[in-house]
């Protein structure tokens, strides 16, 4: 009797007690961020073009096609006494894939490298191109099942390298100081978070993408938001500027705030947008479409100047109306600039053909960028000034 | 008799429910994205109604014969021999379901959760922990499928409701833009993912109260029905009907990509993850239960201990069998449409029909 209870308890001390997935955590180090830059052998392909598949030894030859860095917290400097973020410290390896990077870089390091915690991802400006290199990093990125795919991406045209030693002032590492300034979207309408998974659906979508855009400011060596960067095909196709970025957001309906200017008699005024409500109309056949987007922004004013009064009906309506001109006519310069010169439809024009008129969609899916570009985009941008501040 | 009555209300529909939604529903969205588009949640619905006649029809059949055990229904409508034949290859498409669903639940862990362990490790938990709980006979099985309904469903439909955040419902148009034909071939492959409410043929035998059991029956088979129709309309809201297509099982994947904003843990899927492990044990378990107690009464075993133990090994080597995961779905699109007529047309129209043939010779 005594050996039946003993036996089971033996056997679950021999059975259970191995795991073949245990890490210890601290022989982990969680990457948060990872920096793609283009290596040394990027434009140089033709040796690899020349194997065939099935030949030996295909992982000698070394083309360091990426420049791979992969930053993570010093974990060993947070501890009892130490409050907030750590230092980030860097890896970085040339690598021929992303996997490839993977396994260089525990080969470099002590510890297990774990992407599940990845918070951003910087791409350099050469990836988008190259088509080719951007659809075999892209492929690992969705491929992969641990990795964040939440994660913010951004563009960048300087070495990655420089960007991520950066230190800014606010915080202690540069991917806390972007993802701070990527939440401060719904102040400011320049700044466009995009995450990874967003781009992926676009790219599966139609192959287009928009992608945020830093840069590091020469004269004040500061690392800012600078627009963002228009991916056609798989392949760059130019970049917008942050004012640009803020009229696109106005005519996505997607603006959460921000300012908007205009001078009058030598005084800027400024409103501060809270809410837009945009519809989006068509009109048309399979041969001409029109399409009418109808922004009403409504906002705030917050700076006028002393000894002129604002609070009558009139004068309010004049600056409603004048700003309503201003960005109407911004916005469709830039619809037209969208339309014409980057030949990507980013107001989600194709989305609403595709979506609420499906019967024209079958007609004009197979030439959908003749038609596009051959529509008509009218832009009605409508402001109203709600609240004048506390004086009159 | 009275003391083999124990069924509740509550009992069928969380077994009914439990043993459909399984390892299906990791790639349903998939599947409908690739052939109707947006229109999946339509689909849903409709199969959910075919699916819900096949399950009345088991109604009538075992209403019909006094709520007896399955194998002796068989028995007396189409006699020994075609019993023994029907019960072996009904047994057949159980195991080959659950053992196919085994290799992708394994192989579903194996990516998210447990990457190093051994395939064959897990094959055998599962197994072994399932041949305990067959070996508590009916009562234990289904006390343990109304205990897990809450567990997997509380968790995951507010899992899913946190999903709807970050989606756009405006994804799920347009409606109705395929031909006929695509919605036929979506219909049939969704009722697929329906297989396993012939588990009602074990339970009904035991119910309580017999009254109100069709009700219960179709609200499970609403429940259902309603479950995956969400899931489906969140996957699109979520990924769009592009995306969805690319992915093997968007529902996992959506899990990963679920944000609660302000939550104080991040990255906390791993927890929703094992949820899943749920979602498969107890459909395994409930169709492995029902094939054992065919095999016991085809080779009269007298035991379910017994019979349950024969057919492990067996699970073991299906489930083993496919070279990779292309393979797994391979097969399992060979072999299911012909298993799914059989077991959802096939079986309870036989023994609806032929019943009034018997009963005569019988007279007689």
């Amino acid at each position: 009797m005594r050996l039946k209870k003993t036996i089971p308890i033996v056997l679950c001390g021999l059975l259970l007690s191995g795991c073949w997935d245990k890490v210890e955590i601290d022989r982990k180090i969680f990457i948060s961020i990872i920096g793609i830059d283009l290596g040394k052998d990027a434009t140089n392909d033709k040796d690899i073009k020349k194997i065939k598949p099935n030949e030996p030894f295909q992982e000698r030859i070394s083309n360091k096609k990426l420049s791979i860095i992969y930053g993570f917290p010093d974990i060993s400097a947070l501890g009892p006494g130490n409050t907030g973020a750590s230092q980030d410290k860097y890896l970085s390896v040339d690598a021929l894939s992303m996997e490839d990077g993977i396994v260089k870089a525990t080969g470099k390091s002590s510890r297990i490298l774990h992407l599940g915690q990845t918070k951003l991802i910087i791409l350099n400006s050469g990836i988008l191109e190259q088509p080719e290199t951007f659809k075999e990093i892209l492929d690992y990125l969705e491929r992969h099942p641990n990795l964040n795919k939440m994660m913010q991406v951004v563009v960048t045209e300087e070495k990655i390298e420089k960007l991520v030693k950066y230190k800014p002032i606010m915080e202690k590492s540069i991917e806390n100081y972007l993802s701070g300034l990527v939440e401060s979207s719904n102040r400011n309408a320049t700044i466009l978070p995009i995450t990874l998974n967003e781009i992926i659906i676009h790219l599966d979508q139609n192959g287009n993408a928009i992608i945020p855009k830093i840069s590091i400011d020469k004269e004040k060596d500061d690392i800012i938001l600078s627009g963002i960067a228009i991916v056609k095909a798989y392949k760059l196709k130019g970049y917008l500027t942050p004012i640009e970025v803020a009229d696109l957001e106005i005519m996505r309906g997607k603006i959460k705030g921000g300012n908007k200017v205009i001078y009058k008699d030598g005084h800027p005024i400024e409103i501060n947008i809270e809410d837009i409500n945009r519809k989006l109309k068509m009109v048309g056949d399979k041969n001409k479409l029109q399409f009418n987007i109808n922004a009403r922004l409504e906002g705030q004013l917050r700076e006028f100047y002393k000894g002129k009064e604002v609070l009558s009906k009139t004068e309010l309506n004049t600056i409603e109306n004048n700003f309503s001109e201003s960005i109407s006519k911004e916005c469709e310069i830039i619809a037209k600039m969208m339309q014409k010169e980057f030949e990507v439809d980013e107001l989600g024009l194709r989305d609403y053909v595709e979506k609420y008129k499906p019967s024209l969609w079958k007609e004009i899916e197979d030439n959908w960028e003749e038609v596009y570009k051959n529509a008509d985009i009218n832009v009605n941008v409508e402001v109203k000034i709600r609240r004048i501040g506390v004086i009159k | 008799m009275n003391e083999k009555e124990f069924v509740g209300k509550y009992g069928l529909f969380s077994t009914i429910v439990v043993s459909v939604v399984g390892v299906g529903v990791f790639s349903y969205p998939n599947s409908m994205a690739k052939e109707v588009g947006t229109d999946g949640w339509i689909v849903t619905i409709v199969a959910g109604f075919i699916c819900s006649m096949s399950l009345l029809i088991i109604y009538k059949v075992v209403n019909k014969n006094g709520f007896i055990p399955f194998y002796n229904i068989m028995e007396n409508t189409v006699g020994k021999l075609l019993s023994k034949v029907l019960a072996l290859m009904l047994s057949a498409y159980f195991i080959f379901s659950i053992s196919i669903g085994m290799r992708i639940f394994t192989e579903v862990m194996k990516m998210n959760l447990l990457g190093r362990t051994p395939t064959e490790f897990i094959l055998l938990v599962m197994i072994f922990t399932g041949l305990y709980l067959v070996r508590g006979e009916v009562s234990a099985l289904v006390k343990f499928n109304e205990i897990s309904f809450v567990i997997m469903f509380i968790p995951i439909i507010i899992v899913l409701l946190f999903a709807t955040r970050g989606g756009d419902i405006s994804n799920v148009l347009p409606v109705l833009q395929h031909r006929p034909n695509d919605y036929l071939n979506a219909i049939i492959s969704s009722t697929y993912t329906f297989g396993g409410f012939e588990i009602a043929f074990l339970i009904l035998p035991y119910m309580k109260e017999k009254k109100k059991i069709k009700k219960t029956l179709l609200n499970s088979m609403i429940f259902i029905s309603i479950f995956y129709a969400l899931v489906v309309i969140i996957c699109l809201m979520f990924f769009t009907k592009d995306h969805t297509r690319q992915l093997l099982w968007p529902t996992i994947t959506l899990i990963r990509a679920v944000v609660i904003p302000g939550a104080f843990v991040e990255r906390w899927e791993g927890i929703v993850m094992t949820l899943w492990v749920l979602f498969y044990f107890t459909t395994f378990v409930n169709m492995f239960y029902f094939s054992g107690e065919l095999i016991k009464d085809v080779f009269r075993l007298g035991d379910i201990k017994l019979s349950s133990l024969i057919l492990a090994p067996i699970i073991y080597i299906v489930a083993l069998y496919p070279q990779n995961i292309a393979e797994v779905y391979e097969i399992s699109h060979k072999c299911t449409p012909f298993f799914i007529i059989f077991s959802f047309i096939f079986v309870p129209l036989i023994l609806l029909l032929l019943k009034g043939n018997r009963k005569k010779e019988e007279v007689k």
